[in-house]
């Protein structure tokens, strides 16, 4: 793949990505209200299980259509639909509102999280 | 509100952010080598670091506009990313560098959060000061 196509596929995929997490943002906060914290955890777990799922696949048959998409679905979608900025963000504010405890057990779940989210991923793939 | 408007800011933002990541992703392994995935580190800390900035310097209601559309939800939310970080991880984690798996997770959520607080605490400052 040409450095050209290739970036363009990963623009196309994270603007995908983004305007995803951009609706389901929006679908939660209706839903859960305060709780905006969950929402990121949300999809960043998905996020994570995905990409390994998906690079698994691909990975089973290199010549492939999924192998062809990659870019597109795991660097692109992938990426562009999960956030460190906002995880980051959010344990600032937890702890900036007077709740340290929830600040930090939402990190821990998050780290711990996307790991598992990860290796459940590419079980899933493999199975 | 859903708003289509915003929708494409969001995108567009998602676009230019997700290009400069694989761009940053890039160019930190040709440089500065494999140990740790440099490149992805550093896309996480500058999104980290301007999104901090930018929700100490803006009020409730600004955060609902276009820029913070473009901004904050596209460009910095596709800048950064978790799923490259848990795969990064567990790759070095299956290679038999656990060492460094745990160095990599721990130096991407301390660095993070300590770059958003030192943005926050940033942006809110100028923002008392009347520069925003």
């Amino acid at each position: 793949m040409t450095a050209l196509r290739f970036y363009l596929s990963v623009a196309a995929g994270s603007a995908l990505g983004a305007g995803a997490r951009y609706a389901i943002t929006l679908a939660a906060a209706a839903m859960i209200g305060s709780a905006f914290w969950l929402a990121t955890l949300g999809v960043n777990l998905a996020g994570a299980a995905l990409m390994t799922a998906y690079s698994t696949r691909a990975a089973q048959s290199p010549g492939g259509a999924l192998a062809r998409w990659h870019a597109f679905w795991t660097t692109g979608f992938c990426g562009g639909f999960t956030t460190f900025s906002l995880f980051s963000v959010d344990a600032v504010v937890l702890w900036q509102r007077g709740q340290p405890g929830l600040a930090l057990g939402y990190v821990a779940a998050s780290v711990a999280g996307w790991l598992a989210a990860a290796r459940l991923g590419q079980r899933l793939a493999r199975s | 509100m859903f708003s289509t408007t915003l929708l494409m800011g969001v995108m567009a933002g998602g676009a230019l952010g997700g290009a400069l990541r694989a761009f940053m992703a890039r160019a930190g392994a040709r440089y500065w080598g494999d140990a740790l995935p440099w490149g992805t580190l550093v896309a996480n800390y500058t999104a980290a670091l301007v999104l901090g900035a930018l929700a100490g310097g803006m009020a409730q209601s600004q955060a609902a506009g276009l820029f913070w559309a473009f901004a904050a939800t596209g460009a910095l939310g596709g800048l950064s990313t978790v799923s490259s970080l848990a795969q990064q991880a567990l790759s070095l984690w299956q290679e038999s560098r656990r060492r460094a798996a745990c160095a990599y997770l721990a130096l991407s959520a301390g660095g993070g959060i300590v770059l958003a607080a030192l943005g926050y605490t940033l942006g809110d400052a100028v923002a008392l000061g009347g520069g925003v």
